[in-house]
């Protein structure tokens, strides 16, 4: 079809060039010169989004000149990827994108793979002469990919879609010296800790290990072996709490979502049943929660995949309040002894970030007060599958502690002997456990030191220094400020006062 | 810059056009051209800027004494001279890292091995500037007088990152006078945007799999896998390649060059030695005739011919990037031209032509194995898998999904490395002109939706949902 008025033209051109027909040219020309333009333009003059509600981040900023960025290459790259992250129409173009991608070909049995959109980088250094070095377009990925965890680049971000399912496989290739760090983590705290604190460990198996017939088994690895290497690795001292079995049973349940990839909240509740056997309580029955709902919600595996089937078919987002009153505090990034009084239960939480009604998110630390009097005092190290798992254990402990082993700041072991806890629980999904950043936050709680935050100080002389934190601690207030998941910065409320005024970023429905 | 981009496509492009026919004046043309350009490559290459005007000032004079003492041994020593620098600068900034960790391997020393990046494109303006020396000095072309003029032809960005390779002798008159009608305009134009879409809709994608199956764990990878795999690769490199060209020659033509086709459907081929006549067109011409022919080609005997043939094969492997397993590859290829040559071709002619076309995708899917791994053992291990001498599967779940999941775009993939676009135009020849013009007005139609459909994908790549639910 390329330019195909040539032979044509070199007739034409010697018999009867008046017949020549221009105005076919010429349109060519006005609709692709003027669909560029035209883009160009409003990419000049429209308002420049600095969120991405969709993505759940921000934006790439302009980036401010110097010559020192100009020079190594930073500033144009930065300016592409500001560009291309502000395009106009950016989100409608990019799910028409999704929706060609869906027709390039066929579902077997509805079974879709998702490309995580993740491109090699070897095969740009496979084209040395054809793509420039460092301008490949599909670099501009700053997400942050799991390979550079030291996991050794098993984690794929493969997606499968199975019957309206959003599936991450999980892989490690029989390399088990991961799950070996992990277990050897939590052995360190009860080593550091001795006897007098109890250490329970969870490892929570995933979506995909209970929703795929045996013939699609082979597209991801069994969990069971892993988290029965971890467990096995645990100091007897270490209570393995073994929540697998009865996940499995309930399987035709629902305890995952299927456009995210957490679980719900009826998952955690039959870890919780499990974990009260391993503890010596008595778990409360269901029926003794008041049950909400958040409907058409569409989660984190969607946004990524922006999969028709996923579209179609929305979770909802059920939690379980519990009867027991109790009084709940957060503590945010970089004011680790201010209390700030909260709620268990993030009401507004709607749409997109429905997830987090549970704790209103992952906030560094949370702590409830409760009106029980039997001297247990437990704290929970978790990532986020475990905020829906934090509100059952209110019944049962005269204060819970719920720290974030990304976003905590202090030092564990301290905090727990200076607050006489006297329970500890691991609780992480089982990527989490074989994710080697993930161990290292949980090690590196021990013995942290916290560090003010002190906001760099503007001088003029010298450009752009690191600031005086550590950069990965930034995550938590970006992710935030993307999702209105945390707090905004504002003065100490009366402790009585509800939560959500906290999140007066969000818009109430 | 590169031309895939969102920045390029809706400002850089337009903006270049706006100002260049914004007057008749050529100087002013052949200015805005050069600015652009200079723009262009400064936006890749800040600090690398200065190699490519350093470059282009040396060949400038070279070439003006070259012609002033031509047929004196002054003009060869200005040649010589030429390449000294030329190829001095590309053996710093592209070899010499290999060439000392290459020596320190041999010889069991620990010398720094110096880390230079690679200025974009020097491998191909280097290579247009010697051309262009050596044409002078042969008296096949006159020497440029205006520095300007010299530096259009050095930096003009359509061709500067990824080639053609342009000779001078090429573009010569049309750097003098130019004339752009409409209908080249128009063609330009469609020929870009098929580039464009050769890149960002086949390229892309085809890398964004590939990974999945040559980076990933080789003793997991199943047959059927690791053949999906480099064919993936092969269209990748491919349309990435060709697109490129498709879209420098289209650029071309909107501003009133005519570069030459640089790919000439190469994966019909039915032997190695058809290949090279029709892959790269524009490399294999330059060694041909700026390597072999003066090594005394084939007009010295067999032995010398087998050097001269040892000696290019290494030089264009080399070419490809400074690493070993690219020398493999030139070889790879140099020995089965020799063979071929020698008796190979002879016995394939008797055959159907099925098998010769099926021994050549054989050969040139091997060929991208040693291409893509600059780790040999990985060459190997990849290589011991696709012909079943691993032990590993025949077939898995994944790839049959990934597969069908992909079909109607791999199947377009590989109809398109087919000559579709030259049979159309045969048959659009044959029709009646009623008929053509219904035609001529679908050619806009199709180069919106292409264009609408290539900046959805580019917008996509920068798609990027914050992960954080991966902890």
């Amino acid at each position: 079809m390329a330019h195909f008025s040539h032979k044509r033209r070199a007739r034409r051109a010697q018999e009867e060039p008046e017949d020549y027909p221009v105005l076919a040219s010429a349109l060519n020309i006005g609709l692709c010169v003027g669909l560029l333009g035209l883009f160009g333009v409003l990419s000049l003059v429209m308002p420049k989004p600095t969120v991405s509600e969709f993505e759940k981040r921000e934006l790439a900023k302009m980036p401010e000149f110097s010559a020192k960025s100009l020079f190594a290459g930073e500033y144009t790259r930065d300016v592409d990827l500001f560009y291309s992250d502000t395009f106009p129409f950016r989100e409608g173009l990019v799910s028409f994108a999704s929706t060609l991608d869906e027709m390039k070909g066929i579902r077997m049995d509805d079974l879709r793979i998702h490309s995580g959109g993740a491109s090699s980088s070897q095969s740009e250094e496979g084209l040395p002469d054809i793509l420039p070095p460092g301008e490949g377009d599909e670099s501009t990925s700053s997400a942050p990919s799991v390979a550079d965890d030291g996991a050794e680049g098993e984690w794929k971000g493969d997606m499968f879609i199975y019957k309206g399912q959003a599936l991450s496989a999980f892989g490690v290739g029989g390399n088990m010296s991961m799950a070996d760090s992990y277990a050897a983590t939590i052995n360190a705290y009860h080593a550091a800790l001795g006897d007098s604190v109890k250490i329970y460990n969870i490892v929570i198996p995933t979506h995909v290990e209970f929703a795929l017939p045996e013939r699609y088994q082979s597209i991801t690895q069994p969990q069971k072996p892993n988290i029965d290497y971890i467990y096995g690795k645990l100091d007897p001292a270490v209570t393995g709490v073994n929540i697998y079995d009865t996940l499995s049973q309930h399987r035709d349940e629902y305890l995952y979502f299927n456009t995210d990839h957490h679980w719900t909240a009826l998952g955690a509740y039959y870890a919780y049943v499990e974990f009260c056997k391993a503890a010596d309580l008595t778990p409360v029955p269901l029926s003794d929660f008041t049950v909400k709902t958040k409907p058409d919600f569409l989660g984190s595996l969607y946004s990524q995949s922006q999969d028709s089937q996923l579209r179609n078919n929305p979770d909802h987002v059920d939690y379980y309040l519990p009867s027991t009153p109790y009084q709940a505090y957060l503590y945010q990034r970089n004011q680790p002894f201010t209390p700030y009084a909260t709620s268990l239960f993030a009401e507004y939480a709607s749409g997109v970030n429905s997830y987090s009604v549970f704790l209103g998110g992952d906030l560094p630390l949370i702590r409830i007060d409760t009106g029980v009097k039997n001297g247990r005092k437990i704290l929970m190290v978790k990532e986020s599958f475990g905020n829906c798992f934090a509100p059952f254990l209110v019944n049962h402990y005269e204060q819970v502690y719920v720290v974030d082993q990304r976003y905590f700041q202090l030092g564990l072991v301290n905090f727990i002997q200076e607050n006489g806890i006297n329970e500890l629980l691991f609780i992480n999904n089982i990527f989490a456990a074989n994710t080697g950043i993930r161990i290292q936050e949980i090690r590196n709680l021990m013995y942290q030191q916290y560090v003010p935050y002190v906001p760099p100080v503007e001088e003029p002389s010298s450009s752009q220094e690191a600031p005086p934190e550590d950069e990965e601690a930034m995550p938590s207030s970006q992710e935030g400020g993307a999702n209105g998941e945390n707090p905004s910065q504002e003065e100490p409320l009366p402790e009585e006062e509800e939560d959500s005024v906290y999140y007066d970023d969000e818009e109430e429905e | 810059m590169v031309f895939a981009n969102l920045f390029f496509l809706c400002l850089f492009f337009p903006l270049n056009l706006a100002f260049y026919y914004s007057s008749r004046s050529l100087t002013y043309r052949n200015a805005v051209l050069v600015a652009f350009s200079l723009f262009f490559y400064a936006w890749g290459e800040p600090v690398w800027i200065t190699l490519l005007l350093f470059s282009a000032a040396i060949d400038y004079f070279h070439g003006l004494y070259a012609e002033k003492y031509r047929g004196t041994p002054k003009a060869k020593r200005a040649v010589i001279s030429s390449l000294v620098l030329n190829l001095g600068l590309l053996g710093i900034f592209k070899y010499s890292g290999f060439l000392v960790s290459t020596i320190n391997s041999l010889l069991g020393l620990s010398l720094p091995v110096p880390g230079f990046s690679l200025p974009i494109g020097i491998s191909f303006y280097t290579f247009q500037t010697i051309s262009y020396v050596i044409d002078v000095y042969r008296g096949e072309v006159k020497a440029q007088r205006s520095f300007g003029k010299f530096l259009l032809f050095v930096s003009c960005y359509h061709q500067l990152v990824a080639g053609p390779i342009v000779r001078y002798s090429q573009v010569a008159a049309e750097i003098e006078d130019r004339k752009v009608t409409i209908h080249d305009f128009s063609d330009g134009l469609t020929r870009f945007c098929l580039g464009l879409s050769k890149k960002v809709i086949v390229a892309n994608y085809a890398g964004s799999l590939v990974g999945r199956f040559m980076d990933g764990d080789l003793s997991t990878l199943s047959v059927a896998g690791a053949w999906y795999g480099i064919i993936l690769f092969a269209l990748q490199i491919y349309f990435d390649f060709s697109g490129y060209s498709d879209m420098a020659i289209g650029l071309g033509r909107m501003f009133g060059f005519h570069y030459a086709e640089n790919f000439n459907y190469p994966y019909i081929s039915t032997s190695a030695t058809e290949f090279w006549r029709r892959w790269h067109m524009s490399l294999g011409g330059f060694f041909r005739d700026y390597l072999y022919i003066p090594l005394g080609g084939s007009r010295h005997g067999a032995a010398r011919t087998y050097i001269n043939t040892f000696i290019v094969w290494f030089a264009t492997g080399l070419w490809h990037g400074a690493s070993w397993n690219f020398v493999l590859w030139g070889l790879f290829y140099g020995f089965l031209i020799m063979i071929e040559k020698a008796f190979l071709l002879r016995a394939l002619d008797r055959l159907p032509a099925v098998f010769s076309h099926l021994y050549f995708l054989v050969v040139m899917l091997t060929g991208w194995v040693f291409f893509y791994f600059t780790d040999m053992s990985r060459v190997w291990a990849y290589l011991g898998v696709m012909f079943g001498l691993s032990g590993n599967p025949l077939g898995d779940v994944s790839t049959r999904l990934l597969f069908f999941n992909n079909i109607f775009w791999f199947l377009l993939a590989i109809a398109f490395c087919l000559p579709l676009v030259r049979w159309f135009k045969r048959y659009f020849s044959r029709l009646e002109s009623r008929k053509q013009d219904i035609l001529l007005y679908v050619q806009p139609v199709m180069n919106v939706i292409l264009l609408i459909v290539c900046i959805a994908q580019l917008a996509g790549q920068s798609y990027n949902p914050f992960l954080y639910f991966r902890f």
